[in-house]
């Protein structure tokens, strides 16, 4: 009756412990943020300047990402910043338009900073968070997990309008900062 | 043997996931965020360990063994699932707070350098710890044993666990005494080599008074956690701090919210079976239970 109790008592103490345990899909996942940025280089003395940055792959360009890449099951946005490497001249202005393509040229989103002065986003100032819609949203998402254990790829363009301040030439060193989510096994 | 080799695996279950989930969540943080990012967990194995060291203080003068299985369920209050991250680079304003060990989200700060991120958290409000205990009894004094040798959990990291408690009654020697009074002392260590070492120590006070079968209990305890800790970060060049651009290896040590708590239970006596339940309010509040086989 004693070893009975005995190893009934440890039974049901040991499956307790296991069940708790077993049951904690927390220790199987990793939600990964992962940041990558990309650099324009915007120059010329018209009224508008506008260029794009390098295609940026995240399979070739972002070591988080191929580290973890066949453990990927989702990907999705976060958040995205623009903020201003250099400006010339400092008291250039204008709508400064940042835009997100994808790797065959398809815009996934256009975010406009209506009358905005580059320097102001500057160090050591903060850069300017993309309030980008739903839909924004989702065009991203689906672009990420069309593509998700191969890559997606971006490219962005910032164009710089209706300016004024300062003379010609102008010089913009911009970046768009992203944050992706990577909801990977382990 | 058998039951040995079960307890083992079952050590070694709970060790290996949390382990490799602990350290990929780590490789991401600076040290200054490391430490409050992991903070809540060293005060959750400083809580489990102080924790189920009594069930009584009935302490037999005679010559008495016991074997339990301590088992607990610590609960994490939400204050301590985030922590507002500090930067030590300059431009980043810690203007949210981000997941720590049980949080949920890993916040993205944005800056001049680019986004700096936080990992994200196993989103837990509750974790159960349970491990074997032995101990012994003579002349009022209670000697516990807790103790794993050690067991590989990965490559060059073996996990280890020793823990040594001694009880005294003090109502022996107080005659006519309404209540059993006793007080204790207890000494823990977990170790994984190369990675991690955490110290308890806890002092507590216990009273209880056995009714038929039944025996209510009490006490008030003071306990202290440290934990120091060994980890690699994973460089991300993309990422806005430049010292979280390169692997490195990084030290770290932490002391736990756990210092003092108050704990409540009832044991029960059935031969020589003893189950016991007890809740605890202290940092991390935990619902702890025991089965001991007392000889």
């Amino acid at each position: 009756m004693k070893k009975y109790l005995i190893r009934t008592g440890t039974s049901v103490f040991l499956l307790f412990l296991m069940l708790t345990w077993n049951g904690c899909d927390s220790f199987n996942s990793l939600p990964l943020n992962i940041p990558f940025t990309l650099n324009v280089h915007v120059t010329g003395s018209d009224n508008t300047i506008s260029n794009s940055s390098p295609l940026y792959c995240l399979n070739t360009d972002s070591q988080t990402y191929t580290e973890y890449r066949d453990k990927i099951n989702s990907l999705h946005f976060v958040e995205a910043a623009y903020r201003t490497k250099n400006v010339f001249p400092q008291e250039l202005s204008g709508n400064i338009t940042v835009a997100l393509q994808d790797g065959d040229g398809n815009s996934l989103f256009s975010y406009t900073i209506q009358g905005a002065n580059p320097a102001d986003y500057m160090a050591p100032n903060s850069p300017y968070i993309l309030q980008l819609t739903q839909q924004q949203i989702d065009f991203i998402n689906t672009h990420l997990n069309s593509l998700l254990n191969s890559g997606a790829c971006f490219t962005a363009v910032i164009t710089v309008d209706n300016i004024s301040g300062g003379n010609p030439p102008y010089s913009v060193d911009g970046a768009i900062d992203m944050v992706i989510e990577a909801d990977t096994d382990l | 043997m058998k039951k040995t080799l079960l307890l083992l695996t079952l050590f070694i279950f709970i060790a290996k996931p949390g382990f490799s989930q602990i350290e990929d969540r780590l490789a991401q943080l600076a040290q200054n965020n490391a430490e409050n990012y992991i903070r809540p967990f060293a005060t959750s194995l400083g809580t489990a360990m102080n924790s189920n060291g009594y069930y009584s203080a009935d302490i037999s003068t005679m010559i008495s063994f016991s074997v339990s299985f301590r088992g607990m369920y610590i609960l994490i209050p939400e204050s301590q699932k985030t922590f507002t991250p500090t930067f030590d680079v300059a431009g980043y304003q810690s203007n949210k707070e981000s997941a720590t060990i049980y949080g949920d989200k890993g916040a993205a700060y944005a800056g001049p350098n680019g986004y700096i991120v936080m990992p994200p958290g196993i989103n837990r409000s509750g974790i159960p710890v349970g491990y074997p205990q032995i101990g012994a009894s003579f002349m009022g004094t209670e000697v516990i044993l807790r103790y794993l040798p050690k067991v590989k959990i990965a490559d060059n990291n073996d996990l280890s666990i020793f823990g040594l408690g001694v009880a005294h009654s003090i109502s022996q020697y107080i005659p006519l005494f309404p209540l059993d009074l006793a007080v204790q002392l207890l000494y823990n260590n977990i170790e994984i080599t190369g990675v991690m070492k955490l110290n308890n120590i806890a002092f507590n006070a216990h009273a209880s008074k056995t009714i038929g079968l039944l025996t209510p209990y009490i006490g008030l305890q003071y306990e202290n956690t440290s934990l120091d800790l060994n980890y690699t970060i994973k460089g991300e060049p993309q990422s806005g701090d430049p010292n979280l651009r390169t692997d490195q290896n990084i030290s770290a040590s932490v002391t736990g919210d756990n210092h003092f708590r108050a704990t409540v239970g009832a044991s029960l006596k059935l031969a020589v079976i003893v189950l016991n339940a007890d809740f605890s309010l202290g940092s991390q509040p935990v619902a702890a239970g025991g089965l001991t086989f007392a000889f």
